[in-house]
């Protein structure tokens, strides 16, 4: 009777220590976002500012950037986010014609959840396609 | 009436139970003094154990009484719990021996009253489900009413001891003007427990499982006044997305305990361990979005209690506490909604709070026709919180020391006089407080900056407890009156005033 006490007390205790919750501490993530664009073309130069906000919290974050159609975001609070883009771009369609171009792209609603890679890609809308 | 008729029922049925066992004065004062001495607490943790409940006490009493509780805050110490309270109750509890091996015990009550100047909480149960509640800048007064039925059932044979015990809550507390808030609580205990003799002593082992439940809403009858309801999540921080109009909640949890205990069997000197761990979930459910979990907090618990009592001439027992609480937030990260369905993405833990207390406990004391105890208990609290992103933390600690004394005197052949004084002090010896002050909304600020102001003083706290039980004639029948009250003095000039008064029978 006692060892089945003893077993008792082990099986229970064995319950307790495996049925613990453990806490979920991978806050941070890396994003990117790639720019795309709406025609046939290359892009040559690009600037815009990306505004990302967290859907759940409200928390917003702005970037701006000079160079890469594609932005890297790390330590990235990882959630669900909306993206507005906003910006000027010069590229070269298939009859190596230059335009320049305001653009905007956004997305209501982009997961960035994944703990390593969160690619996503945006369309641009141009807004003006006069040379 | 018919909570009041089951309630008449109960206390009938135990006292119908209970009418052979106290024949004598001297039986009466015993049970009056085995029953209320201050040396039980060193046992405190062990009675949660139902297997050692038998053991527990060797008279019977049964008590039957009304009761009246008054508090009063200069200012709310935590705005969440308001200034105050007045409640009115009738009770009944017993403890009744079935012969030599056998006890039953069991508790009923009706509470009723209010609760004054609560702000920034719309639920009832605070203290279990604080940070995750729902809350609102303009609060108000509530009304609560309470019941409680609890029972147990413990034996032994040869040497084993084996219990059972079932606690049962039921609660509603609500406003009657906006924001007209409601919680009805559901809250079921069940505890089994088996020991055994050996050497002297009792090792025991019990098993305690919890089931809770808390619907809650908000509503507001004037829309245009209507404010948001904030969902909030700690240190001032809100789940934003769901805060404004999603008013209507379920918290579901529950957890489950393990305990270990050694105390010696009665009369015998010997030690006194107790070795508890335990886990309880809270998951706050919208139920406005095909209920979607917001959060999920988690309290987990272990304590050790290590002593040593002795019985003779001069009854004394010393121990030592320690108990660590950890508890933590999860948020669940909604994703898209479709129809107003929406998927969780993502869990992250965004609220972490530890507790620890220690303290070391001292107690002497002689059972007689005057019995006397002297307590004394000194030790650390801390508590210390922090919110990961955006960044929040507070923390504060205290230093305390507590001596309690108390007299048990059986004044006449009718009368026996319990009088109780105790006194402590708390000194704040930490405190410290991060805010992203530029992204938090000033009333926010304000919230958690009154808290804390209360928080961090240090507390000098008094009080006193008269009791008097005057024996009906040669009857078993006693009534009793109690009156008790205690002050509380913060550093930074508020106070808290604290009335408890008694009148009943008992057996």
């Amino acid at each position: 009777m006692r060892k089945s006490f003893i077993y008792l007390i082990s099986a229970l205790a064995l319950f307790c220590v495996t049925s613990c919750h453990d806490d979920y501490k991978d806050y941070l993530t890396t994003g990117h976002i790639t720019l795309t664009l709406p025609v046939e073309g290359e892009i040559e130069a690009i600037q815009y500012s990306v505004k990302m906000m967290d859907l759940n919290n409200r928390n917003i974050i702005t970037l701006a950037r000079e160079t890469s159609s594609t932005i890297i975001i790390e330590n990235l609070f990882r959630g669900a986010y909306s993206i507005n883009v906003e910006g000027v771009v010069r590229y070269l369609d298939n009859d190596a014609t230059i335009h320049i171009s305001q653009f905007r792209a956004q997305s209501d609603y982009v997961s960035m959840v994944e703990l390593n890679d969160n690619t996503i890609s945006l369309e641009m809308i141009l807004m003006d396609l006069s040379l | 009436m018919k909570k009041f008729l089951l309630i008449i029922i109960l206390i009938t049925c135990c006292t119908t139970t209970n009418a052979q066992d106290i024949d004598s004065i001297s039986t009466m004062h015993d049970a009056i003094v085995e029953h209320q001495t201050i040396i039980n607490d060193v046992h405190e943790i062990s009675w949660r154990n139902p297997a050692m409940m038998e053991s527990a006490f060797s008279h019977s009493l049964t008590h039957f009484y009304l009761s009246a509780d008054w508090q009063k805050k200069s200012t709310p110490f935590v705005l969440q719990k308001g200034s105050g309270h007045f409640l009115a109750s009738v009770k009944t509890d017993s403890y009744i021996r079935l012969g030599k091996n056998s006890a039953v015990w069991g508790k009923a009550s009706y509470t009723t009253g209010k609760n004054h100047d609560i702000k920034w909480n719309s639920v009832a149960d605070y203290d279990l489900l604080k940070p995750d509640i729902l809350g609102d800048t303009i609060g108000g007064d509530t009304r609560r009413e309470k019941y409680v039925f609890e029972g147990g059932y413990s034996t032994h044979h040869n040497r084993w001891h084996l219990g059972g015990e079932m606690l049962f809550r039921a609660e509603q507390e609500y406003r009657k003007v906006d924001p007209r808030m409601r919680s009805i609580v559901s809250d079921l205990t069940l505890r089994a427990g088996a020991g055994y003799d050996i050497a002297q002593h009792t090792l025991a082992f019990s098993f305690q499982g919890n089931i809770y439940r808390q619907t809650n809403s908000v509503d507001f009858y004037k829309p245009l006044g209507s404010i948001p309801e904030y969902q909030l999540m700690g240190l001032g921080e809100i789940y934003t997305r769901f805060s404004g109009d999603v008013n209507d909640l379920i918290f579901k949890g529950g957890g489950i305990r393990l305990q270990l205990d050694l105390a010696p069997i009665n009369a015998y000197n010997g030690i006194i361990a107790n070795l508890w761990v335990s886990q309880h979930s809270y998951e706050r459910v919208a139920r406005l979005l095909n209920s979607l979990p917001l959060t999920t907090l988690y309290n987990k618990e272990v304590g050790i209690r290590a002593g040593w009592k002795h019985n003779g001439d001069l009854d004394y027992a010393l121990w030592a506490d320690n108990q660590f609480n950890r508890r933590s937030s999860d948020q669940h990260l909604a994703g898209t909604s479709s129809s107003q369905i929406y998927p969780v993405i993502a869990h992250l833990t965004m609220y972490k709070n530890y507790i620890i207390n220690t303290s070391f406990n001292a107690i002497i004391g002689r059972k007689g026709g005057t019995s006397w105890w002297i307590k004394a208990s000194g030790g650390y609290t801390g508590n210390r919180q922090h919110f990961v992103f955006p960044r929040r933390s507070m923390k504060y600690g205290y230093a305390f020391g507590q001596i309690e004394g108390q007299v048990i005197h059986n004044a006449s052949k009718n009368w026996t006089i319990t009088t109780q004084l105790e006194g402590s002090y708390h000194a704040c010896v930490n405190d410290y407080l991060l805010l992203p002050l530029a992204d938090m909304e000033p009333h926010f600020i304000d919230m958690i900056e009154h808290n804390y102001n209360v928080l961090k003083s240090n507390f000098t706290i008094a009080g006193a407890r008269f009791r008097a039980d005057y024996r009906i004639g040669n009857s078993r029948y006693a009534i009793f009156s109690e009156l008790q009250y205690d002050i509380t003095i913060c550093s930074n000039h508020e106070h808290q005033n604290h009335i408890v008064v008694s009148l009943g029978v008992h057996i």
